[in-house]
């Protein structure tokens, strides 16, 4: 995709009713938006894209602040919009977790 | 001998908290790490607690100078899940205030840029066209900023002197077309100041998915009020300036032709504008589903993620900002470059931290 010129847009998470997460990757193609989506349990790991787009770097880090999404093969992942120390996951629903 | 500096997140080179760590050789700026956070207000968690209505007033204050934009996108993604078409004259009039929005986002970008060159006549004649804007804007919606003009299925107010605006809009494109784009075109200070400088490659702006006047600049030939049309951009002629260098100058020369034609698009506008409605009555709730709604706002593609589950709040509200896309492409840009140009490198991205951190 990136050699065909796609350019990475947005990456979505949100929490699904039962607690697991629903992410979803967005590519721009000359105006027509590409979509990848996939569901994982809270504490599983989701495939980086940052080796091959760098502008992935935050998007990612983001959803671990919200959604403390952790990213496989990423060297690690510090907090974009918290600070150093915060616990991510500020838009998880704890007490949907918990059931 | 190389070593690393610390610049912001308050510093005199930055209008907005953030923060740049630079690793120099000599005065050779060899790499380059960003922080930012500082502005973070958690306004998409505040938007899944509010109601849709109070969610639209919210959503316009994710920027002080985009406002307009915000609002529309969230009620462009709203109308879509709650399947309501718009009437043609709100279409119009949603255009008429964001290509204001865009041009007044351009001129005070511009007079910024003039004023870190050096060039302090041009920034004050810049300012003085912004205040213009932003005096039509206030006539048309009694704000001059945060114009509270969008509502779902529509707008709240109309373009009640078009005249007026009509006037301010060609007063702006002769001035921006005597004085702005003649200097930035061949005034020999502001070329041998921003010519090679800050300069993103058009595989650099790809890889990391640059948007607007910055992708336009280095060659991305994208615009998504032509490539994938809302409202009634689709009824309207326009093109979308494009430069191949990728530098500071081509950023300024993008964004000083994108003025001449948003002020063609107003005008066209305000021609072809149909008698009509300006809402479909109002909308308190929208039904269970998802959507998302792209939109050209000034600074490149605006990116909103909505999803109802049909009650009082949304259960998600994902907003991307242009500025969250184009400011890792700094790191990009300062590499190589002169210590002393970071400032009008990263004033080149047009940065909006608001909008960034939310």
């Amino acid at each position: 995709m990136l050699d065909g010129g796609a350019r990475f847009s947005a990456l979505v998470t949100r929490q699904l009713p039962a607690g697991g997460l629903w992410l979803s990757w967005h590519w721009d193609f000359t105006g027509t938006l590409l979509s990848i989506e996939t569901t994982l349990a809270v504490g599983d790991l989701a495939p980086s894209i940052v080796d091959l787009y760098p502008g992935a770097d935050w998007a990612e880090r983001e959803a671990h602040d919200y959604y403390a999404v952790s990213f496989a093969n990423r060297f690690s992942t510090p907090p974009l919009v918290l600070r150093e120390g915060d616990t991510p996951g500020i838009l998880l629903n704890r007490e949907a977790n918990r059931s | 001998m190389s070593y690393r500096i610390p610049i912001g997140p308050y510093h005199l080179a930055l209008e907005e908290p953030y923060k740049i760590e630079v690793e120099c050789q000599g005065e050779t700026v060899t790499g380059a790490s960003l922080k930012i956070g500082f502005n973070f207000r958690g306004l998409e968690w505040l938007a899944q607690r509010k109601n849709i209505t109070q969610a639209i007033a919210l959503l316009e204050r994710v920027c002080g100078i985009c406002s307009h934009v915000h609002s529309m996108t969230f009620c462009l993604a709203l109308e879509q899940i709650a399947g309501i078409e718009i009437p043609q004259r709100a279409q119009y009039v949603r255009i008429v205030v964001a290509e204001l929005e865009r041009i007044h986002s351009h001129l005070l970008w511009a007079g910024v840029a003039a004023e870190l060159i050096g060039f302090q006549t041009l920034f004050m004649q810049l300012f003085r066209l912004r205040e213009r804007v932003m005096d039509v804007l206030e006539a048309v919606s009694g704000n001059r900023v945060n114009y509270s003009m969008n509502r779902i299925g529509g707008v709240n107010r109309d373009v009640d002197r078009p005249g007026e605006v009509e006037a301010a809009v060609r007063e702006i494109r002769e001035v921006v077309s005597r004085i702005l784009i003649p200097i930035v075109t061949t005034d020999a200070t502001v070329i041998a100041r921003c010519r090679g400088v800050g300069v993103l490659s058009r595989a650099d702006a790809i890889a990391y998915g640059a948007v607007g006047p910055v992708a336009r600049a280095s060659g991305i030939d994208i615009d998504l009020r032509r490539d994938s049309p809302y409202l009634a951009y689709g009824a309207l002629n326009f093109a979308v300036p494009k430069q191949t260098e990728g530098d500071v100058l081509a950023r300024v020369v993008v964004r000083a032709l994108e003025i001449i034609e948003s002020c063609g698009i107003v005008q066209q506008a305000l021609q072809q504008m149909p008698a009509g409605p300006l809402h479909t009555g109002d909308t308190y709730f929208v039904p269970r589903g998802e959507c998302i709604a792209r939109i050209e706002a000034p600074r490149g593609e605006l990116f909103y993620y909505v999803a109802s589950d049909g009650g009082d709040t949304l259960s998600r509200v994902k907003i991307r900002t242009p500025s969250f896309a184009n400011i890792p492409t700094v790191v990009a840009m300062v590499k190589g470059s002169d210590l002393a140009d970071i400032p009008l490198i990263q004033a080149a991205v047009d940065p909006c931290y608001s909008c960034t951190d939310r």
